[in-house]
């Protein structure tokens, strides 16, 4: 009986073809998870009264603003930070795309429970905004990205890259979403522009 | 890599700056708004937005005598003539009520969140941009 060595079969084509596309779709998954957490670390962080004023609202630690108001703000604001790093240096990702779920299926939560109690919010999510969130999209948009994150973890554990932080992919989505900020921050400028005119 | 992480940290403060100066601008632009809508400011007044449901605005408006001491208050009142009109009577001279029924005042100064107030001085800058809270 004849043994061919594994690399020569069609199996082992497979199993190449299999892991080259778990690569790519980790990088996927990783980018739109970093940029997703590093524009609404930006964002909060640039309007983090607003941001504030949301999580009272939500009302699940007090309707004051008070110390626990700001930790809980602070809390979030970092495990946000957290994530958007670790995705985008491409370390940690078993971990980072648990912490991914849990905080998603948190805000879809969130978001399920303001829409039961019909009170409306302005979660100042991806920065400045006077118009009112849409609640059930946010929870559509919440939970399919949980659901992502799900999937990201099931492929995680055939793809690591512990060697090599990607440390310029961080440079590069950092640089974009500080651009989009600005593009936010510019788009509100020219609103009051047009208001004072028309004033 | 080093010559990246230069050119980041450049950007970073370039974005900071960038961002201070829109800042900038939109609180210059909020004061002209304010000009242009030609309410007569002393040089601390109290901009109060109140909405149709609020039955509290009595408390919100002695939570800023508390915190500013005896301001002059201008209550901008998303609400019926009528309404606004009763609420004036209640309430003592330092304090006059406007009708802002589609709340297009209340939208310009960005008073969206009911109950919240400005501080503003004499040169129309705003001083202060607050909400209220329910048990204050």
């Amino acid at each position: 009986m004849c043994y061919y060595p594994l690399k020569t079969t069609y199996a082992w084509t497979l199993v190449e073809a299999l892991t080259w596309k778990v690569g790519v779709a980790i990088l996927i998954l990783s980018g739109i998870f970093s940029l997703l957490f590093i524009s609404s670390f930006t964002a909060k962080l640039f309007s983090f009264r607003p941001f504030l004023y949301a999580i009272i609202d939500f009302n699940i630690i007090g309707k004051q603003l008070n110390w626990k108001i700001y930790l809980a703000a602070f809390t979030v604001l970092g495990l946000e930070l957290l994530l958007g790093v670790t995705f985008s240096l491409h370390i940690l990702l078993g971990v980072a795309f648990i912490a991914a779920f849990v905080l998603l299926t948190c805000f879809s939560l969130l978001f399920l429970r303001q829409q039961l109690s019909k009170k409306p919010i302005k979660c100042s999510c991806f920065g400045r905004s006077d118009k009112l969130t849409n609640q059930k999209l946010a929870i559509i948009r919440n939970m399919l990205l949980a659901l992502l994150a799900l999937i990201g973890l099931g492929l995680q554990p055939s793809y690591s890259s512990y060697e090599n932080p990607h440390v310029m992919t961080f440079l590069v989505y950092s640089a974009l979403t500080c651009l989009y900020q600005m593009y936010v921050e510019w788009g509100y400028m020219k609103k009051l522009k047009k208001e004072a005119a028309v004033g | 890599m080093t010559i990246a992480i230069i050119i980041w940290l450049l950007f970073v403060t370039a974005f900071t700056l960038v961002l201070r100066y829109i800042r900038v601008r939109q609180q210059q632009l909020k004061s002209t708004i304010l000009r242009e809508i030609g309410l007569s400011i002393s040089p601390v007044t109290a901009l109060l937005g109140v909405g149709l449901d609020d039955i509290g605005y009595m408390r919100h408006i002695s939570y800023i005598h508390e915190k500013y001491g005896e301001i002059p208050i201008i209550v901008l009142y998303k609400g019926p003539a009528w309404k606004a009109d009763l609420m004036q009577r209640k309430l003592s001279s330092s304090v006059q009520v406007i009708v802002d029924e589609e709340a297009e005042l209340l939208r310009k100064l960005e008073l969206t969140d009911l109950p919240s107030y400005l501080i503003t001085d004499q040169a129309y800058r705003i001083r202060e941009h607050s909400r209220i809270f329910d048990a204050v």
